[in-house]
């Protein structure tokens, strides 16, 4: 074959070539234009898939879908990935049981000193109006005494909010802790573990000391509201006909006990308080406060208390472990 | 019958059939029954398993199991019988014992596989060497006509393939026995089902005692078992298995 040829033949296979790639690439023009919808991703199916996904929501704050799929993780009881994957959970629960804390009606303690202080202004004026049999001063005692117990039943509403956020935050932190043990346990090198254990411990012997504040505060209003509605009744007793406010019956809290009906002028007293939670007593008795307090530990040890509780309180360190 | 008419007879039968336990075992063994008539169930017991620590007997076993009833403790009792009733499937009593405990405690019987149910008609032992016997029969009579320089009969090849196919169908039991060993009961009570193999790990269920569960590996001082309720760690000595060791 001569010279000449074989370069006509390369220029052919040359522009068939081009000839090729002009078609295949005409024929992708309107393609391009169309969505391509991307491939779903993979379900995680091995205990180290489920891993991942479990530390990439919780890196993404979707906290209960990460603790899902972390607890998916552990059950498929893969030596080498459960110590990474309790610490991870072990932080999810941690963050889960911040979170709880966030939605709880915040600093009650002031609220609870102020109805405190009402209520026990209010017993003292009604004492005070009783011992002096005069109709105006029991009047304006008895004003006073109602203002103090419906401070006071707001102020229990709100401990026994705060108190069940603080149980839910308790529930969660006792899971986090146990998973950073469980973590340090099955892997003894691990002392971030070890470290984060002891800030949980830290944090829930703080969330336990003021629990217990809670608990006295709303023993004492609880105390304090007993009294004083009993010494209210008394004035009302006492109080002659033209001197009766206006739906007192109704107002006090009585109707249920005395065994008065109502009366109708009385309804609007009654509807009030249905809408705003009823009677407003704190469902957590003391002694059920004190049991929860005291199923802190299960190994029965104390809680290492006398934190200052003015510092702020400890996060676990190192947020998350890698991503393989 | 109810379990006390059983357990009278099973006194009975076994004291007019003591097996040979040797003088110490047999010394103990009676400490024991003498001890349950008396109503002293935890002596019966002690003495029964320390009988059992000398020799095994399907019999000590069903006794220990009476004695272990009559305390309460409902776990080493199904345990005991399930024993018992792995070392001699032919006995009734502990099968019966263990049908009216597990209706008593709500508690379901064990969950068996075809080969496992298969390997409770005959003792292990009688398995094993149904099998050895079995194959070494049909290898014999494949060789040794050749071997002794004898025509091969008819006979020969009629045994031979009666032999291997005694020998293909004991191996399911075979099996069944072999899997069926890593089943055990467990003995106490509310035990806490884990998530990971620590003292500090999550519970994702509480079991009673008498479920039984199917060991599935060990690390440490725990076992990840299957349960009715899901796979899980227990605390090694919170089960005994069906097979003695």
């Amino acid at each position: 074959m001569s010279r000449k040829s074989q370069t006509r033949t390369f220029q052919s296979w040359v522009f068939f070539c081009y000839l090729t790639l002009g078609f295949v690439s005409w024929g992708a023009t309107p393609e391009a234009d169309t969505v391509i919808s991307p491939a779903p991703a993979p379900v995680p199916q091995t205990a180290r898939e489920l891993y991942n996904a479990g530390s990439r929501q919780l890196q993404a704050g979707k906290l209960g879908d990460a603790e899902a799929l972390l607890e998916s993780s552990l059950d498929q009881q893969e030596d080498v990935v459960q110590p990474a994957a309790l610490f991870n959970l072990g932080h999810v629960r941690f963050a889960q049981g911040t979170e709880a804390l966030k939605k709880s009606p915040g600093e009650v303690a002031p609220q609870s000193r102020r109805a405190t202080e009402a209520g026990d202004e209010g017993i003292r004026k009604a004492t005070e109006a009783l011992a002096s049999s005069d109709v105006a001063q029991m009047v304006a005692a008895y004003w006073t005494g109602r203002g103090a117990r419906q401070e006071m039943r707001a102020a229990t509403d709100a401990v026994r909010r705060a108190m069940e956020a603080h149980g839910k935050t308790l529930a969660k932190w006792r899971q986090s802790l146990n998973d950073f043990r469980s973590a340090a346990e099955l892997r003894p090198s691990d002392t971030n573990a070890v470290r984060n254990a002891e800030i949980v411990a830290q944090a829930i012997a703080r969330l336990v000391d003021s629990m217990r504040e809670m608990q006295q505060s709303a023993a004492g209003l609880s105390g304090r509201q007993t009294e004083l509605k009993s010494l209210l009744a008394q004035l009302k007793g006492r109080i002659p006909g033209p001197s009766q406010t206006p739906g007192a019956p109704g107002e006090d809290g009585e109707e249920g006990e005395g065994g008065d009906q109502p009366l109708p002028e009385s309804l609007s007293g009654l509807e009030e308080r249905s809408g705003s939670g009823g009677g407003l007593e704190l469902n957590l008795s003391p002694e059920k406060a004190g049991e929860l307090l005291n199923t802190l530990q299960a190994d029965g040890k104390p809680l290492p208390l006398g934190q200052d509780g003015k510092s702020e309180m400890g996060k676990p360190r190192d947020r998350s472990q890698r991503v393989w | 019958m109810t379990l006390a008419i059983k357990k009278l007879l099973t006194l009975v039968a076994l004291l007019m059939g003591t097996p040979a336990l040797g003088t110490a075992g047999a010394d103990l063994f009676r400490d024991g029954v003498e001890s349950y008539e008396a109503g002293r169930y935890e002596s019966a017991a002690h003495s029964f398993q320390a009988s059992l620590d000398k020799h095994v007997f399907a019999g000590t076993l069903l006794n220990l199991g009476l004695a272990e009833w009559q305390q309460g403790h409902t776990g080493e009792a199904i345990a005991a019988w399930e024993q018992s009733a792995w070392l001699n499937p032919f006995d009734p009593g502990a099968r019966i014992n263990l049908s009216q405990a597990r209706e008593r405690a709500g508690l379901d019987p064990l969950e068996l596989t075809r080969c496992e149910r298969t390997s409770t008609w005959l003792p292990p032992g009688l398995w094993a060497g149904m099998a050895t016997l079995s194959l070494w029969l049909a290898v014999a009579m494949v060789t040794l006509p050749e071997f002794f320089r004898r025509r091969k009969a008819g006979w020969h090849q009629t045994l031979s393939a009666l032999a291997l196919g005694l020998f293909l169908l004991s191996l399911a039991p075979n099996i069944g026995v072999l899997t069926r060993a890593n089943t055990g009961i467990l003995t106490e009570k509310n035990t806490s089902l884990r998530r990971t193999p620590t003292p500090s790990a999550e519970v994702v269920a509480t079991l009673a005692a008498g479920e039984s569960c199917r060991r599935l590996r060990e690390r440490g001082d725990y076992w990840l078992v299957h349960t009715r309720r899901g796979n899980g760690w227990i605390e090694r000595q919170q089960a005994q298995l069906l097979r003695l060791e």
